[in-house]
C-alpha cells in the first residue's frame, strides 16, 4: 500500500514538472525583421514586403522573382534576395532559404537583416526537429545585434543545447545575458535561466531567479502567466527537494483565474500531504477535482484524494473515491476506443483537416459546433501540438497549390496568342505537379491520422495503467478493512 | 461524467509527446518532398502568373499601379478609387491588415491591367478620415504614354504636415 501511495504521489509531482519546466520564449519579441527606410525603393520590391506582411508568401515569391530582372539598382538587388529568403521561410521552404542565405548575399550587407533571417532559419530547423541544423544556423549570426534579437538568439540556442543534452552549456549561454534593468524586461531570460539551472541541480541559484519573478508586478498577460509558471516551477522544485512548507508559500500565490491554478492546487495538496496535513490536502485536491475547466491536474486530484483518505484511516471514503476514479477511467477508455475507431474510419480526420489547429479560443468554439465536447477534450492535445499545426499548414498549402494549378490549367486552355507547343509543354508540367500535390496531400492525411492515433493510443495506455494502479490500491484497502474487522 | 472524461483526456497530454517521436523522421521526409513540390510549382508560377490575372495573352507588358504610404496619425485611409480614361477601374477598401502592411513599408498592387500602347489618363482618389473623423478625399491625375513594355506607377500617400492633411502623388517607375 505504501509503495502504491508513493507512486501516485510521485507521479503528481513528476508530471507537472515535465509540464512546467520547458524553456519559454516571449511571443514575437525580437523576431520582426526591420527593413529600415524603404521609401524611395522600387514599388515592385516593396510589394514583397506587403506580401510578407499579409502572409501571401506564394504570390510574393512569384511576383518578386518575376520582377527582379526589372529592378535595377544594385542596392535593391540585395533587398530582393533578403526579401526572397524571408518569403521562402514564411512559405515553409527553409532549404531554399538556406541556399540563398549561404551563397547569394554580400556578407556585410544589411547584417542586421541577415542575422534576423539566420535566426528565423534556426527556428524553422528547430521546429522541424533538425537540431544540429538549427545549431549551425545560429553560428552564422555575426556582429552586434539588437538586445531583443540577441536575447532571442540565446533563448533558442539554450533550447538547442538542452535538446542536445548539454544543460550546463545552456545555462552558460543564458547566464551571459545582461540582466540589468527591471525584472519585467528580463523576465523570460530569468525564467529560462532558472529552468536551465534546475536541470543542473543548481537549485539555490534557480530559486533566486524564481523569487524575483514571483515578486514581479505587471499588467501584461504574458508576464502574469510567466510569473504563475515561475511560482509553479519553484513550488514543484521545492516539493521535489522535500521542502513542502516553502513550496506552499510559492504555490499559494498563483492567481485563481490562472491556467496554472490547477497545478498550483495539485502541488498545494501534495505540500500539505508531505506536512501530514491530510484534511487540507483533501480540501485542495477536492477543489481541483470540481473545477469545471480543461485542467489536466484534475485527474491527478481524483487519484490523490483517496490516498489522503487512506492516510486518515478513512478507508470507506478512500474506497469510494477509488471506485469513482475507476469508473471515470473506464468510461474514458471506452470513449477513446470509439474515437480511435472514428479516426481510423476517416470520419474524425475529415473534421480535423477541415477545422485545423486549435491555436486560440475562437478555434475551440468552432470545434464545439462540429464535435462532441467529450471527443474534443481527447483530441485537443493533438490539435494544439506543434506537429499537427505544422502538418496541417503544409496540408493547406497543398490544397491551395492544387487550386492554383487547376486555375492555371483552366486559364491555359482558354489562353490566346500562345503556341500549341507552349500550351502542351506547360499543360504536361501542370498535370504532373497536380498529381504530385494530390499524392502528397494523401500522404499528409495518412501522417496526421497516424499522429492522431499515436496520441490517442498513448492516452489509452496511460489510462489503463491508472486503472490498474487504482484497482490494486482499492484491493489493498478492502484487504486491510477485512483484516481490521477480523481483528 | 462527461466533464470527468474530458479532464482525464487533457491530463494525459503531457505523456503523449514521446509517442510522436517515431513519426518525426517520417514528417521530415514528407516536409522535404513538400518543399520540392513548392519549388517546382513556384518555378511554373513565374511563367504562368499573367494567366492568373485573367490576362489571356502573355505579352508581359501590363500597367501595374502600386499604393504606398508613410502616413501615420493624421489620416485614416479607408479606400482608394482608380479611374482610367474616365472609367472606374478599381476600388480598394482598406483592411487593418493592409494598412499595417503598408505602414511597414509595403507596396500594395492595386491594378494590373493589360492595355494597348497609347496615351492614358489615370485618376486616383484616396478616401479616409482626418482629425476627429471628418471625411476627406483628394485626387491625383497622371497622364502617361503606354509603350511596348510594362508601365509601373506608384501612388504615394504622404503627410503634408504644413496643412495637416494627407497628400497623394503619382510617380512613374519605368
Amino acid at each position: 500500500m505504501r509503495k502504491l501511495e508513493l507512486k501516485i504521489r510521485v507521479s503528481v509531482v513528476l508530471t507537472s514538472l515535465v509540464l512546467c519546466c520547458a524553456l519559454m520564449r516571449p511571443t514575437l519579441a525580437g523576431m520582426e525583421i526591420v527593413w529600415g527606410d524603404v521609401r524611395g525603393l522600387d514599388p515592385r520590391l516593396r510589394e514583397a514586403i506587403f506580401d510578407l506582411e499579409e502572409g501571401d508568401y506564394f504570390e510574393g515569391i512569384v511576383r518578386l522573382v518575376a520582377n527582379r530582372n526589372f529592378i535595377d539598382a544594385s542596392a535593391d538587388k540585395e533587398h530582393v534576395n533578403l526579401l526572397l529568403i524571408a518569403l521562402y521561410l514564411g512559405y515553409g521552404m527553409p532549404d531554399e532559404a538556406k541556399e540563398l542565405l549561404s551563397e547569394a548575399l554580400d556578407k556585410n550587407s544589411k547584417l542586421d537583416v541577415q542575422n534576423s533571417l539566420w535566426l528565423k532559419l534556426a527556428q524553422a530547423r528547430y521546429q522541424r526537429g533538425q537540431i544540429a541544423d538549427a545549431a549551425t544556423s545560429l553560428t552564422q549570426i555575426r556582429g552586434k545585434m539588437t538586445r531583443e534579437t540577441e536575447i532571442e538568439r540565446r533563448l533558442l540556442y539554450a533550447q538547442v543545447l538542452t535538446q542536445q543534452k548539454q544543460p550546463k552549456q545552456a545555462a552558460e549561454v543564458l547566464s551571459v545575458i545582461d540582466l540589468k534593468g527591471s525584472v519585467t524586461s528580463t523576465a523570460f531570460v530569468r525564467y529560462n535561466l532558472a529552468v536551465a539551472l534546475l536541470k543542473l541541480n543548481r537549485t539555490g541559484e534557480a530559486m533566486e531567479q524564481f523569487k524575483l519573478l514571483s515578486e514581479m508586478s505587471s499588467s501584461q498577460k504574458d508576464l502574469l502567466a510567466l510569473r504563475d509558471q515561475a511560482l509553479i516551477a519553484a513550488g514543484y522544485s521545492l516539493l521535489k527537494s522535500k521542502s513542502p512548507a516553502q513550496a506552499k508559500t510559492y504555490l499559494e500565490l498563483v492567481q485563481p483565474n490562472s491556467t496554472f491554478y490547477g497545478k498550483a492546487m495539485a502541488g498545494l495538496g501534495s505540500a500539505y500531504s508531505n506536512l501530514d496535513k491530510y484534511k487540507l490536502s483533501i480540501a485542495a485536491w477536492s477543489e481541483l477535482s470540481k473545477r469545471d475547466i480543461s485542467d489536466p491536474a484534475a485527474l491527478e486530484a481524483t487519484l490523490a484524494i483517496p490516498y489522503a483518505y487512506s492516510k486518515l484511516q478513512a478507508f470507506r471514503q478512500a474506497a469510494e473515491h477509488y471506485e469513482t476514479s475507476i469508473s471515470n477511467l473506464v468510461a474514458a477508455d471506452k470513449k477513446l476506443d470509439t474515437l480511435i475507431t472514428a479516426v481510423r474510419s476517416g470520419k474524425t480526420l475529415s473534421v480535423i483537416l477541415q477545422q485545423g489547429p486549435m491555436a486560440h479560443a475562437s478555434a475551440m468554439q468552432e470545434y464545439r459546433k462540429v464535435t462532441d465536447p467529450s471527443d474534443l477534450q481527447f483530441i485537443a492535445p493533438l490539435l494544439m501540438s506543434y506537429e499537427f499545426q505544422e502538418a496541417h499548414r503544409n496540408y493547406q498549402d497543398m490544397q491551395t497549390l492544387s487550386k492554383k494549378i487547376q486555375q492555371w490549367i483552366n486559364a491555359l486552355e482558354k489562353a490566346r496568342n500562345i503556341s500549341p507547343s507552349f500550351r502542351e509543354s506547360y499543360m504536361g508540367r501542370l498535370v504532373k505537379h497536380q498529381t504530385e500535390v494530390s499524392n502528397t496531400s494523401r500522404d499528409l492525411e495518412k501522417y496526421i491520422k497516424r499522429l492522431a492515433l499515436a496520441q490517442l493510443t498513448a492516452q489509452k495506455e496511460r489510462i489503463n495503467r491508472y486503472v490498474a494502479q487504482a484497482r490494486f490500491s482499492m484491493a489493498q484497502i478492502y484487504d486491510q478493512a477485512a483484516r481490521t474487522s477480523g481483528q | 461524467m462527461k466533464r470527468n472524461i474530458g479532464l482525464l483526456a487533457l491530463f494525459l497530454y503531457a505523456a503523449t509527446a514521446a509517442a510522436e517521436l517515431p513519426l518525426a523522421k517520417e514528417y521530415q521526409s514528407l516536409d522535404r518532398r513538400i518543399q520540392t513540390i513548392k519549388s517546382g510549382v513556384l518555378a511554373l508560377g513565374q511563367d504562368l502568373s499573367m494567366l492568373d490575372k485573367g490576362m489571356l495573352s502573355l505579352s508581359g507588358n501590363p500597367l501595374v499601379v502600386y499604393l504606398t504610404t508613410d502616413i501615420d496619425d493624421i489620416f485614416e485611409l479607408q479606400a482608394v478609387e482608380l479611374e482610367l480614361n474616365g472609367n472606374l477601374s478599381a476600388r480598394i477598401d482598406m483592411t487593418p491588415g493592409m494598412l499595417s502592411a503598408l505602414q511597414r513599408g509595403g507596396a500594395q498592387r492595386v491594378i494590373i491591367k493589360e492595355i494597348q500602347q497609347g496615351d492614358y489618363q489615370l485618376k486616383a482618389t484616396i478616401i479616409g478620415k482626418v482629425g476627429k473623423g471628418r471625411e476627406y478625399r483628394t485626387p491625383v491625375t497622371l497622364t502617361f504614354s503606354k509603350e511596348n513594355r510594362p508601365k509601373i506607377v506608384e501612388l504615394r500617400v504622404s503627410n503634408a504636415r504644413e496643412r495637416f492633411l494627407p497628400n497623394i502623388d503619382a510617380l512613374q517607375w519605368d
